[in-house]
């Protein structure tokens, strides 16, 4: 293809280039056209500050006032200097499958649902408190509760810290190193009750470095163990259907 | 270290350095000027309060997180903002299944007209100009143009399914959103407010 072409090819697919339309190999070529054509740049840049606008139309909802107080708690705790060097938890390590950490006995898949709170986080992670060495460090916030889980068998290696802020009623579970998915899965927080069954906490998928911040809009109470299981996606089940590999005992 | 306190008319140099710095304050002012708007998108997007409330805050903690990538150079703390709460509720839509399209169900969310705790009203004024602007730049567009980016926009579609939907070749979908844009930025230029 001459470059007359290729730059007409690609000059086409710009639009469908900035409103991420585009599949990953037209992507890929887009970009690398962009490296070296300022035509093209400029056209972009040009499309994108259109773009930018649009966000503007969208019809005025009010969010609801917990959610300002919920990103500026989570916010406050993330970057506490404990999450940096957290200290030893205490952790709930599984048995072999056939032990269960699941209660037997039927009829509970309905309670479940009947408890199951929303799933959150989907997409890539947050990153909490990773990275971040300059400038203050605020104040530590009262009443933060941390616990960790640990992997084993095909999840070895993987972790999750959590930070439960009572107070403000939410719960920051941040996993690292946790195994790439099988296509159509995602993975699946369980809450474990001292008598019951699991309820599930959200679904997530990490993003490539195994990493993911799930974020719960409830505090521990009542829970004695947290654990992740592979699911079918995307929205994962209302019970768990294998043993959980991480898991982490509650207070 | 004592940070300067930031004012209601801090630009978003100040606030992005402020963040950088982790300054709580320079969030909520941040929440304070757009999360009323990056909730209105999310919803918008999602059809779904609780979801676009999800998307919201996970968007502002990875700012938060990641405040020291923000150049201001590059484009605004609003831009950045909405362009990821955006990205963000397009892949949960998609990644939910896409294609099943929903209603827009807003009533267990307050309908109404966007109002941050401590906002400033003389940016009030200039977010509801841009605000009608923008929308009057939509109505202008001829409606299989506007159709096309809102499906892109909006819906997530690639443009080889917005043809599908549309039952138009790939070209004619490509050539619409580069019209619809081109118009959009023509227009929004004229009024003053785009470069």
């Amino acid at each position: 293809m001459s470059p007359e072409r290729d730059h007409e090819e690609i000059e086409d697919l710009l639009a469908a280039f900035v409103l991420g339309t585009t599949d990953p190999e037209e992507d890929a070529l887009v970009r690398e056209h962009l490296e070296g054509c300022s035509t093209c740049t400029r056209v972009v840049q040009r499309l994108q500050r259109a773009l930018g606008a649009l966000p503007l139309a969208a019809e005025s909802v009010t969010p609801p006032q917990r959610l300002r107080e919920q990103i500026l708690a989570a916010a406050g705790a993330s970057r506490r200097p404990e999450i940096t060097a957290p200290r030893r938890a205490r952790v709930l390590r599984l048995r072999p499958a056939r032990t269960g950490l699941w209660p037997a006995g039927g009829g509970w898949r309905s309670a479940i649902a009947a408890s199951a709170i929303v799933a959150f986080a989907l997409g890539a992670g947050l990153g909490l408190g990773l990275g971040r060495t300059i400038g203050p460090q605020p104040a530590p916030v009262s009443g933060v509760a941390q616990y960790s889980l640990s992997g084993s068998g095909a999840m070895s290696g993987a972790q999750g810290r959590v930070f439960e802020l009572k107070q403000q009623g939410l719960t920051l579970v941040e996993f690292s190193n946790l195994p790439e998915l099988e296509a159509g899965k995602v993975y699946e927080l369980w809450l474990i009750p001292s008598q019951g069954q699991p309820s599930p906490g959200g679904v997530f998928r990490p993003d490539p470095g195994g990493s993911h911040v799930v974020v719960l809009a409830r505090n521990l109470q009542g829970v004695t163990a947290l654990a992740v299981t592979a699911e079918p996606g995307p929205a994962g089940t209302s019970a768990p259907s294998q043993q959980p590999e991480l898991v982490g005992k509650v207070g | 270290m004592a940070l300067t306190r930031l004012t209601d008319v801090a630009s978003d140099i100040e606030i992005g350095r402020a963040l950088a710095a982790a300054d709580v304050d320079a969030l909520a002012l941040v929440y304070d000027r757009y999360g009323a708007l990056a909730y209105s998108v999310a919803v918008r997007i999602l059809g779904d309060a609780k979801l676009a409330e999800d998307i919201v805050q996970e968007t502002f903690l990875k700012i938060w997180n990641s405040a020291s990538a923000f150049d201001a150079d590059r484009g605004s703390l609003r831009a950045w903002l909405l362009t990821s709460v955006r990205n963000r509720a397009v892949d949960q839509l998609r990644g939910r299944g896409a294609h099943e399209r929903r209603e827009v169900d807003l009533e267990s969310a307050e309908t109404a007209r966007a109002s941050g705790v401590g906002a400033d009203p003389w940016r009030e004024v200039a977010a509801t100009v841009e605000r009608e602007a923008v929308r009057d730049a939509l109505a202008r567009l001829p409606v299989e143009q506007k159709q096309a980016v809102e499906l892109a926009f909006y819906g997530g579609y690639t443009y080889r399914e917005i043809a599908e939907i549309s039952r138009v070749p790939l070209s004619t979908v490509k050539g619409r959103m580069r019209l619809a844009l081109e118009k959009l930025h023509s227009y929004l230029e004229g009024k003053g407010l785009l470069e």
